[in-house]
This record gives structure tokens, sequence and C-alpha cells, in this order.
């Protein structure tokens, strides 16, 4: 599927973008569920819950953040081509993803740190709820208009297409919304599979594996509704999914160790088998547009920047590894001991 | 050379966006203001 020969410094970057895409999904990604299942806290234990949440997210949220950065300085200094076009199409999603990450932000602060009235907190934590469940599935939905080629598609007639066709129309369709939902099914899958290992209560832990179990049969309810409707929305985008079967043999392989593991309460393993699930999938969407950036218009190859630019990016990149990854390690130890 | 004015995005009506970044963060702003100075005067 893929030629070795053909490898070099720009697919490396790509591969780097990948991993930090990936990091961001695990962890920010984990933090947005943890904000649809603060939104739907119910039952005797509904305080305890959002404890819960609130403290598992706690003061290190905000670090998840920094993949996310990573991903997006790598692609307009990389792969200027290809960011020009994304901020250009994509501008309207960008925008509420931009606003909703804020928003979210912003509000876990105010009612961490603003006023104990139960008014206030309840108004903070809706617009955290809010910011939590619109950020993924507008992400989401960026994912399927690039994936269907709809961004590229509306790229060729900026200036000549109408403003729904090339604004609105690629990313407010039924493929992309249906992945926007999947994404956000995911991250709230993620989450509640991680609370179930921070969980000291074995009620509240005992909430959150049956949130795990019912998000699992829903994210495979969402997968396949993609995939019916990809048929049609994505015809090109469906059959290169197909082509990489080992990845889609050990994303389900490693879905269906997470559901064992989980009703066996074997919370940490569930943990690890989760993670591998979405990061499969990611990878499993990756390589299916792979070597596009932009499918089916703009490959990594096309939208490169020069060499010399790659080269000190490589350079950049390896410096700030030098100081990030050890300062992460510190700050989740810090706040380990802490906690 | 690249002026600004054909850098720019060609999405017509950047004014929204604009607007909505500058309320977004004025709002902000006040309510940081308004948390701050309510903080203060719990611990004074």
């Amino acid at each position: 599927m893929i030629d070795l020969d053909t490898l070099g410094l720009p697919e490396a970057i790509a591969a780097i973008i990948a991993i930090a895409l990936n990091a961001y999904v695990l962890t920010g990604g984990a933090d947005f569920g943890g904000g649809l299942w603060d939104l739907i806290a119910s039952g005797p234990r509904r305080t305890l819950q959002r404890e819960l949440i609130a403290h598992s997210i706690g003061p290190i949220w905000e670090a998840n953040h920094v993949w996310l950065i990573v991903v997006v300085v790598l692609l307009f200094s990389a792969f200027p081509a290809a960011f020009s076009t994304l901020g250009i199409v994509l501008h309207i999603p960008i925008t509420i993803m931009l606003i909703g990450i804020v928003l979210r932000g912003s509000a876990f602060v105010f009612r961490s740190y603003g006023s104990r009235d139960g008014a206030a907190q309840m108004r903070w934590g809706l617009a955290f709820a809010i910011g939590s469940i619109v950020t993924p599935v507008v992400l989401g939905s960026i994912v399927g208009a690039i994936a269907n080629g709809a961004v590229s598609e509306a790229a060729d007639h900026v200036g000549t297409g109408t403003f729904m066709a090339v604004f609105v129309s690629p990313w407010l369709a039924a493929f992309p919304i249906v992945v926007g939902l999947f994404a956000l099914g995911l991250f709230a899958f993620l989450a509640a599979t991680y609370l179930t290992v921070e969980a000291r209560d074995d009620a509240v832990r005992d909430d959150f594996r049956r949130r795990a179990l019912i998000m699992a049969a829903i994210v495979f309810a969402l997968a396949a509704a993609a995939l019916v409707i990809a048929g049609s929305a994505a015809p090109g985008l469906a059959a290169r999914v197909i082509r990489v079967p080992l990845l889609q043999a050990a994303t389900v392989a490693s879905a269906l160790t997470t559901v064992v593991t989980l009703w066996m309460r074997r919370y940490r393993a569930a943990r690890v088998a989760a993670a591998a699930q979405v990061s499969l999938i990611l990878w499993g969407w990756l390589l299916a547009q792979y070597p596009y950036v932009i499918p089916p218009a703009l490959s990594i190859r096309d939208t490169a920047a020069p060499a010399v630019t790659l080269k000190l990016l490589v350079v950049g990149v390896g410096i700030g590894a030098a100081v990030l990854l050890p300062s992460l390690r510190y700050l989740f130890g810090a706040f380990r001991r802490v906690s | 050379m690249l002026r600004t004015a054909d850098a720019v995005t060609p999405m017509p009506g950047l004014a929204v966006p604009l607007a909505l970044f500058a309320l977004l963060y004025l709002g902000l702003g006040a309510i940081v203001a308004v948390l701050i100075r309510s903080l203060i005067r719990e611990t004074a």
C-alpha cells in the first residue's frame, strides 16, 4: 500500500503531525467526552460523578491542547498550501471550534473559582458542557468534509461558487455530521473508560462502566451509519478504508477487547484497549487517504514546503520535543502525587 | 511582496467573525474582572 521508496522528509513530518493528532485525541478528546458526562450526570451520585470528572480533568486539561497547537503549527509550516485551503473552505467550522474551546475552558475555570452560588454553578456547567459537545462534533465534521473530498471540490469554486456551496455545504452535510457525532461518541467512550480507572468509589466506577459499555454500542452504530452513508456520499473513501484490512482487523480486535475487559471489570486493561481502538480508527482514516492531505487533489508532496524549511522544522521539532515531553511528564507526575 | 489585503481569506463577511471574537473576549474580560473583584472581597 505504501511504497517505502517514496517516503521522505514530507512524509516524516506528516507522520509527526499524525502522532500529535493521536496524542490530542487521546488526551484532549477524553476531556471533551468528560464534558458530555458532566451534562448528563444523573441518579443519586450525580454530584460525585461531576466531582470525579472535574478532578480528572483538573488543572492539566489546558496542557492537552499543546498537541493541537503542534498540529496547527506543523501544518502551516510544512504544508502551507493545504493549510491555506483548509483555512479558507473551513473558516466557519474552525471558528466555531475555536470559540467552543475558549468557552469550554473559561466556563470550567469560572465554575471552579467563581461564585459557589447554585445558579452560577449551573450556568457555567451548562456552558462547559455545550462547548464540550459542539467542539468535537465540529472537529469530526471537518474530518468528514476533508475525507469525502468536499473540501477539495469546494476549493475549486472559491470566487465562483455561492457562499453556501463553498463555505457551508462541505461540512454541513449528512456524512460530515455523522462523522462529527461519531467523534463525540468516541471521545465520550474514551472518557467513560478512563473514568472507571480514576474513580475511587465503587458505585461511581460502576456508573461509568455502564456508560462506557452503552457508548461502545452507540459508537458501533455510528460507525456503521458513517460507512453506509459513505457508500453514496464518499464512495472513494469507503473503498480506501477497505484497502487497509490489517488495520481494520486490529481495530475490531481492540474494540472487542475493550468491551470484554469492561465487562470483566479489568479497568486498566480496558483503558489501554480503548486508547488503542481510538488510535487505530484515527490511523485507519489517515492511511485511507494517504498520500493526500486533502483528497483527491492535494497530496503530501504537492503541498510540502521547500526542503530547507522542512529540514529546519525537523530540528525545531526535535528541540521542542526535548523540552515538551519531559515537561509534560513532570506535570502529570506532579498532579498525580498531589491527588 | 505579499500585502495584507492580498493575503486575506477570500471568504466574504469577515466583519462577522471579527465582531464575534471581539465580543467574546470583551465578555470574558468583564467576567474575569468581576470574579477577581469578588475573590478580593472574599479574602479581604
